[in-house]
């Protein structure tokens, strides 16, 4: 809130002069205790900081000479490669899974709640130790046709299934459960009605779930699947258990050499800040565009926000006859 | 409620209905929910060009019958013919099989729907409502169907909403577009239920002036509307259901003023 200069109420005064007695100033109550507060919160974050900052026993050399260690770049590249990755093929699955889940057909939408009450209901920890150890139950990987002798292709577990396959497949089919919970609620969320103006459109049911039930049930869906790519990103360290060389695992076998364990910890949160602030971008964008239509004015972009915040202070104009303008 | 006919019965559809074909033949549909038979044996002719207005109490099985029209909900026994074609079913002797999806969804092409709540598609504006369906499955060029949307928003009234998503429009302009989107598929038949009643009294009139220029026009129409001035002043044929029947049918001149039946006469009373 800004108030407006006092010039235009006085020309406010001019136009309805009978008025007088209304034109009084209206002043927000006083918060003492905001201010209080702030103040107290302010000083422990500062003494936090300095404390921090003056410790002898942090070696602050080394975390600026660890930020840029090339072994870091490539943890935080296949941190960011395995991220990618298994977001977009679990949510691919996350869609399958979730169609089967609400279809009419029993065995289908059964085997849909298994698949999500098994994947969810085990720690992923030992989802991924148990993907990473395959090769122990399974000697041999082979496709075929089920109780026959029919075999298509076959091969040896431990030279398909490494350490990076097996995490990838952990986090992908862990996360497809989740993220297919998203997708359901977001198909449940599309209006009944729109299924069947498509189908009176004379549209397949594949086309109406493609072109009109998805496109709506992403906006329910995008928020939260932002959440899941960020809880994914930071889920790609508990890979250094079956030693994918991600960004924590290159963190923890530097320091394992130099024992700068907490220097290590400190760079590798820095990047995890960072990656983590770069991923949440997208979500604004994909909001935007699947936003479309269905509120009047649409959320900015972090990059309108900023210019917003630089022009506002200039642009405020005050209006007429009012005394106080509400600048959002 | 006092409804006077806006406009006078339009003569050239009236004297066409006499000799014109069938091109919607509805023959002893049943059709139950569960336990709760919906439609008994309601048979049904409207010729081609013609308006047939459904009139009837909530829960008469006015909207399932239209609904079964289109195969948006299956029948239990007897058939739907339109145009001479089978609706949803392939028949066999004595007994009909359904068809594929695709197969329905291919007849659902000639046969327009409005519904009381519009369901215009809210991610898209309104010319993009209209195009969607003759570009992503008629295979209309995208240039072409953008013209001919143009050309339809304008027969509607709302040649300057183009851009406007459904949420920035009025309950009136999205019927509109919503008739427009139907109409885009070049239908033989529009089915219309209920489609002024979820608008406030002072937009019903636009939308009913848009289905009397289609009568007028030579479009086949079946319309469920409590609007008695509109079955009046459009209407061929009127048709009063209750309890999953068809109690009375005929012109609209000895339905609503000379009605046989008590039913009809007790619910002519009640909307009056
Ligand atoms: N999907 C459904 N499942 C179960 N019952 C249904 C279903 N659709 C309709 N019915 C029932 O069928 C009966 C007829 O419904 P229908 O919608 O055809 O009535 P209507 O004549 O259109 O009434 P209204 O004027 O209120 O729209 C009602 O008793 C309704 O409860
Ligand atoms: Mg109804």
């Amino acid at each position: 809130m800004t108030t407006a200069p006092a010039a235009p109420a006085e020309q406010g005064i001019a136009v309805a002069p009978d008025a007088t007695d209304d034109d009084v100033r209206a002043i927000p109550l006083r918060r003492p205790w905001r201010w209080i507060g702030a103040a107290v919160v302010l000083l422990f974050a500062a003494g936090f900081l300095t404390s921090v900052l003056t410790n002898p026993n942090i070696d602050f050399a080394a975390i600026g000479q660890f930020l840029v260690d090339p072994r870091i770049f490539d943890g935080v590249v296949l941190t960011l490669v395995i991220t990618l990755i298994a977001m977009i093929v679990s949510t691919l699955l996350a869609i399958v899974i979730a169609a089967m889940r609400l279809s009419s057909n029993p065995v289908l939408s059964s085997v849909a709640w298994c698949y999500v009450w098994a994947f969810r209901g085990t720690p992923l920890l030992v989802q991924i130790v148990l993907w990473g150890y395959l090769g122990l139950l399974y000697e041999q990987l082979t496709i075929g046709i089920p109780f026959t002798d029919i075999v298509f292709w076959q091969i040896d577990t431990n030279v398909l299934i490494t350490a990076m396959v097996a995490g990838l497949l952990a986090l992908t089919l862990n996360q497809a459960a989740y993220s297919s919970e998203i997708v359901r609620a977001g198909m449940l969320s599309v209006d009944e009605g729109q299924r069947e103006a498509a189908f009176s459109l004379g549209m397949s049911p594949l086309y109406t779930f493609r072109r009109v039930l998805l496109p709506q049930a992403m906006r329910v869906i995008i928020p939260p699947m932002g959440n899941e790519t960020i809880s994914m990103l930071k889920n790609t360290s508990l890979l250094s258990v079956i030693a994918v060389l991600e960004i924590y695992t290159q963190a923890t076998v530097i320091s394992s050499q130099n024992l700068k364990q907490v220097e290590l910890l400190i760079v590798a949160s820095l990047w995890y800040l960072l990656m983590t602030s770069i991923l949440s971008i997208p979500q604004y964008y994909l909001e935007r565009r699947f936003g479309r239509g269905s509120s009047r004015t649409l959320p900015p972009t972090p990059w309108q926000r900023l210019r917003a915040t630089f022009t506002t202070r200039r642009a405020v104009e005050p209006a007429p006859e009012t005394k106080a303008v509400s600048a959002v | 409620m006092n409804t006077i006919a806006t406009t006078p019965p339009a003569a050239g559809t009236a004297s066409a209905a006499v000799d014109a074909r069938a091109l919607v033949e509805i023959r002893r549909v049943r059709k139950s929910f569960g336990a709760h038979q919906v439609l008994r044996d309601v048979s049904l002719a409207v010729p081609e060009g013609t308006v047939t207005v459904l009139l009837g109490p909530s829960g008469s099985g006015k909207s399932t019958l239209l609904r079964c029209i289109n195969h948006l909900e299956s029948i239990d026994g007897g058939r739907i013919l339109v145009d001479g074609e089978l609706i949803g079913y392939r028949q066999a002797g004595h007994t009909t099989h359904e068809m594929t999806p695709r197969q329905i969804a291919r007849q659902r092409r000639d046969i327009g729907m409005v519904f009381q709540k519009f369901n215009l598609f809210p991610h898209l504006t309104a010319l993009e409502n209209i195009t969607e369906a003759p570009v992503g499955i008629a295979g209309v060029p995208r240039a072409k169907a953008k013209a001919r949307a143009r050309e339809l928003l304008d027969r509607v009234g709302l040649a300057d909403f183009a851009g406007h998503y459904p949420s920035q429009l009025s309950g009136g302009q999205q019927q509109r577009v919503a008739i427009a989107r139907a109409l885009a598929m070049d239908p033989k038949l529009m089915l219309f239920d209920e489609p002024t009643s979820a608008l406030d009294p002072e937009l019903v009139g636009d939308v009913l002036d848009v289905m009397r220029e289609l009568a007028n026009d030579g479009m086949t129409m079946i319309v469920v509307t409590h609007e008695i001035g509109f079955a009046r002043g459009v209407a061929d044929q009127v048709v009063f259901m209750d309890g999953g029947v068809v109690v009375e049918a005929g012109p609209p001149g000895e339905v609503l003023d000379r009605p046989q039946r008590q039913r009809t006469r007790n619910f002519l009373e009640s909307v009056r």
